[in-house]
């Protein structure tokens, strides 16, 4: 098949369009397992890529982020494309009210600022203390008591409402005081665009939809030097958490499902030019469905990224607020980046001309171009 | 699937251990070595696991710390890895162990000839938080420069009227390197200074190694006027009363009750109350 | 052509009796073209020698040869070190910057390039001497107040970050942190042409008060005549990489013998 066909283009795209298809449902299917059930699936098994879907692309839906999934041949950044481009055609009817992210059920709840905390170390469902070694969980030594999640402290299993670990920092007055109040131009980004310098929402709100590897990369960045960052995770937890709202004819507040999320509250450096001013500062990531990495990174980025505000000289690029914030977002990237493949021959053409020219006339011989130019 | 002793193969334990005479060698020095990808993450230990594995051997005894304790999850892991992949006998025993692999910790149990202390090490650079590019900093331990940490020491003084360096304390070794004791409390530093044990450092993910013979200097920056302090919590032991030793600070309720237990869990159950 | 005057021009060495800088025929070249051909000079304690031309005449470059940051592609230089003079060919890198950091001190056009802009302006005035050892901050301290008011600054800005002051401001920071290590050998590269005049008068008021007193040997790189004029006891003049003509200052301004002295002269100081 031709790259670019002069003639038949629209043929040669329906071929393409049929070998991946051919590909995704294959004629002799040996499963035949029903396409709707390879959807649930997919959002069973590969919990942590769905997850990773619905957050780059904004929108909480399982079952579509498992078909975007198949559908994108398990290209994560394919799939946010598909899946952000169905949100683009969904209404809006209501805001939802502030999460109450502190009164949900953690499945998981760490700190490593400190050995213990209200509400207790909840280790829940985690790789971070196995070993990457293949076939490792088929292998699994015999657990000793009935499935449960292994808790830490013991008064982790009381169901009452646990200060966080910031709000008591806060009562010490060791670390500054969280700023975040909505107003009018903060609400969605992607119905009222952000500028630059950006609030702290809307840069909130681009980050969590960010490239979780682009995140990760400019927050790894910080602690490698290039921006200050002495960070140390006060909270990350990650669990189920009512969305509510509160209909105008109703005038009362309901809830309508639950949605998973991942919280890290950081704490960093302090800052303050005497001792009675040096105060720890805050850094924040909410990251939809279970994802530690991406809530870890944008925490990491949203305290380097403050750096003006809070006075620090902004020198590396991941405090730089414009590169990073028009930079993160992957299914623009990745369009602008990709679009190289798409023909370019008219803009190729007058740059060989203009060569061609350039080569025919060296130097100090100022004649004007004969090839029309 | 079974796996060499200590996981990784013969070739590059050695190849390790070459990179380890170095840098004894060159006390404080930071040595590359060609580390590898271990099934624990960059940020777990990946270094110190690379550098007990290439050290150890069958008769060696095992102990692994994590924030001074040995039951906490990361120390549990790492010790797991090394009983399933060289089968060394482990001790949470300071004295009894040949080889300590520690992540921010120096055992509060004086250290004996003999013994070695592997510490997990994520930033090798002492310097980087002032020059974060490699190929500048190179150079300036070349040429001894060390004009930078001494200013930040310098306007931490005048800014806060003390050295604020809580952890990662910076420490000249053998009066000749900077380097970075690891990011165990300052607390710990003045442990390091003329120690009978062998003292090495691995950091994976940066591709480095180095090494404090035993019995070496090792001296935290400072003023004349303004000498190394390192702060402690003021309060003893809950559980065994010593106030001696580093601790950690528990969180009990609500209204932030706070108590205070030694974070080195073998001197705490050995302490006599 | 060798410069030296010191037969006609004889300085008051009270502690080194002999030059603190010694070039010998120097020749650099970048690339196929030839920068600087055939330069020699001397510089004696307690002297200012100016180095005056246009840009791209070649200065710059031969006062970074004069430093040790370049290399010469022929010829020597040789200056005052920790045992008298020595070749710089000779030096290991960490000699060089030490003496750089030391004995010698280079003050260059913008002061950003040597100021370090996150450290308060005590800690950059007294880097040179906590770089040589002294470790007593209370004593730090008190060096850094002293020279402030030397290179007169309010000693109320001693803990300000340097991004607060003003230009003219951030020069004498810049000559204070150059000048608290007493060097033997000081290097002005422009050390006033970013400045408003009013600014520089003052300022050059100070470089004359400062550096007589301390018996340095001076280099001084300018297209200013004036500036040459008013720091300087002797002047070479560069042009395209050669020293056209070299004298004593009022000799070299006030009767000019090269043709291209003469019309720079006219250009810039009319009489």
């Amino acid at each position: 098949m031709s790259y670019v066909a002069v003639k038949g283009g629209a043929r040669a795209i329906g071929a393409a369009h049929q070998l991946i298809a051919d590909t995704l449902y294959p004629e002799n299917n040996a499963s035949d397992t029903p396409v709707d059930q390879l959807h649930q699936q997919l959002d069973q098994q590969l919990r942590l890529g769905i997850d990773r879907i619905m957050a780059e692309a904004s929108l909480y839906d399982r079952d579509i982020a498992a078909r975007a999934l198949l559908q994108a041949q398990g290209d994560s950044i394919e799939a946010v494309f598909i899946v952000r481009a169905y949100r683009a055609t969904l209404s809006r009817f209501l805001d939802a009210e502030p999460l109450k992210i502190s009164d949900s059920q953690p499945q998981r709840h760490i700190s490593a600022a400190f050995k213990d905390v209200p509400g207790g170390q909840q280790l829940g469902a985690t790789y971070d203390y196995s070993h990457r070694l293949l076939g490792y969980f088929q292998h699994l030594p015999a657990p000793q008591s009935a499935a449960e999640p292994f808790i830490k402290s013991e008064d982790a299993a009381a169901e009452t409402r646990h200060s966080g670990v910031m709000q008591l920092l806060e009562q010490e007055g060791f670390i500054e005081t969280s700023t975040a109040a909505p107003t009018e131009e903060n609400r969605d980004i992607t119905q009222i665009p952000p500028g630059f310098p950006a609030s702290r929402a809307q840069r909130l709100q681009t980050l969590a939809r960010a490239d979780e590897g682009f995140l990760l990369g400019m927050a790894y960045s910080t602690q490698r030097g290039y921006g200050q960052n002495h960070p140390f995770i006060a909270e990350l937890r990650q669990g189920s958490v009512n969305v509510e709202i509160t209909p105008p004819e109703l005038g009362f507040t309901i809830c309508i499902g639950q949605i998973s999320m991942t919280e890290c509250q950081m704490i960093n450096q302090f800052h303050g030019d005497t001792p009675e001013q040096a105060t720890f500062t805050r850094g924040y990531g909410l990251v939809f469905g279970h994802n530690e990495r991406k809530a870890i990174a944008m925490a990491l980025l949203d305290r380097a990224l403050r750096a003006r505000e809070l006075g620090e000289k902004v020198q590396a690029p991941a405090q730089d607020e414009e590169f990073v914030l028009s930079h993160c977002d992957n299914v623009e990237a990745t369009g602008f980046v990709e679009h190289l493949k798409l023909p370019h021959h008219v803009d190729f053409q007058s740059e060989i001309a203009t060569l061609r020219a350039l080569r025919a006339h060296p130097k100090n011989s100022p004649t004007e171009h004969s090839d029309g130019l | 699937m079974d796996y060499n002793f200590a996981y990784l193969d013969e070739q590059s334990k050695r190849a390790i251990r070459r990179s380890l005479l170095k840098a004894v060698a060159i006390p404080g020095h930071q040595i590359p070595f060609a580390s590898r990808e271990m099934p624990l993450p960059y940020g777990w230990g990946t270094g110190g696991i690379q550098l007990t594995a290439a050290i150890i051997g069958k008769d060696d005894v095992l102990k692994v710390i994590d924030q001074g304790a040995d039951d906490t999850t990361n120390a549990v892991s790492i010790r797991q890895f090394f009983a399933r992949v060289a089968g060394v006998a482990s001790t949470t025993k300071t004295r009894l162990a040949s080889i300590i692999q520690t992540r921010h910790r120096i055992p509060e149990t004086a250290l004996q000839g003999g013994q070695i202390m592997v510490y997990q090490v994520p930033m090798p650079e002492p310097l980087f938080k002032l020059e974060p590019r490699r190929t500048e900093t190179r150079m300036l331990h070349a040429l001894g420069d060390y004009s930078l940490m001494y200013l930040q020491l310098y306007d931490h003084i005048t800014r806060y009227g003390r050295v604020a360096i809580g952890y990662d304390y910076p420490v000249m070794v053998h009066d000749r390197y900077l380097m970075s004791p690891s990011p165990i409390p300052a607390f710990d530093v003045p442990k390091m200074h003329m120690s009978p044990a062998l003292q090495l450092f691995g950091a994976g993910r940066e591709k480095r190694l180095y090494a404090v013979p035993p019995y070496t200097r090792v001296v935290p920056l400072a003023f004349a006027d303004y000498p190394f302090a390192p702060v402690q919590a003021q309060a003893p032991c809950a559980i065994c009363g010593s106030s001696s030793s580093y601790k950690d600070e528990i969180i009990l309720d609500d209204r932030g009750t706070r108590q205070y237990v030694c974070s080195d869990t073998d001197y705490c159950e050995q302490h006599p109350c | 052509m060798l410069t030296s005057s010191s037969q006609t021009h004889t300085p008051t060495p009270t502690t080194a009796p002999g030059p603190a800088i010694i070039a010998q025929s120097l020749h650099f070249r970048f690339g196929s073209q030839m920068v600087l051909r055939d330069v020699s000079l001397e510089v004696f304690p307690g002297e200012v020698l100016a180095i005056v031309g246009e840009s791209g005449s070649g200065k710059s470059t031969l006062l970074n040869l004069l430093y040790g940051n370049l290399q010469p592609c022929q010829g020597s230089v040789h200056a005052i070190g920790n045992a008298g003079l020595q070749p710089l060919a000779s030096l290991s890198q960490q000699t060089l910057r030490q003496l750089q950091r030391s004995r010698w001190g280079y003050v260059c056009q913008n002061p950003r390039d040597a100021l370090r802009m996150a450290i308060s302006a005590s800690g950059n005035i007294i880097e040179r001497p906590m770089a040589m050892g002294l470790r007593h901050y209370a004593t730090l301290r008190q060096e850094a107040r002293h020279w402030l008011e030397k290179v007169e600054i309010d000693p109320a800005r001693l803990d300000d970050l340097p991004g607060t002051f003003s230009g003219g401001m951030l020069q004498r920071l810049q000559i204070a942190r150059t000048l608290i290590s007493q060097p033997a050998l000081l290097y002005l590269d422009e050390p006033t042409s970013g400045l408003d005049v009013s600014v520089q008068a003052a300022l050059l008021d100070l470089l004359r008060k400062l550096v007589s007193n301390e018996q340095m040997a001076v280099l001084l790189v300018t297209h200013d005549l004036a500036v040459a004029r008013l720091l300087a006891q002797r002047i070479a003049v560069m042009r395209r990489g050669e020293i056209i003509e070299a004298g004593l200052a009022d000799q070299v301004l006030d009767d000019p013998r090269h043709p291209y002295t003469q019309l720079l002269v006219s250009s810039v100081l009319p009489a």
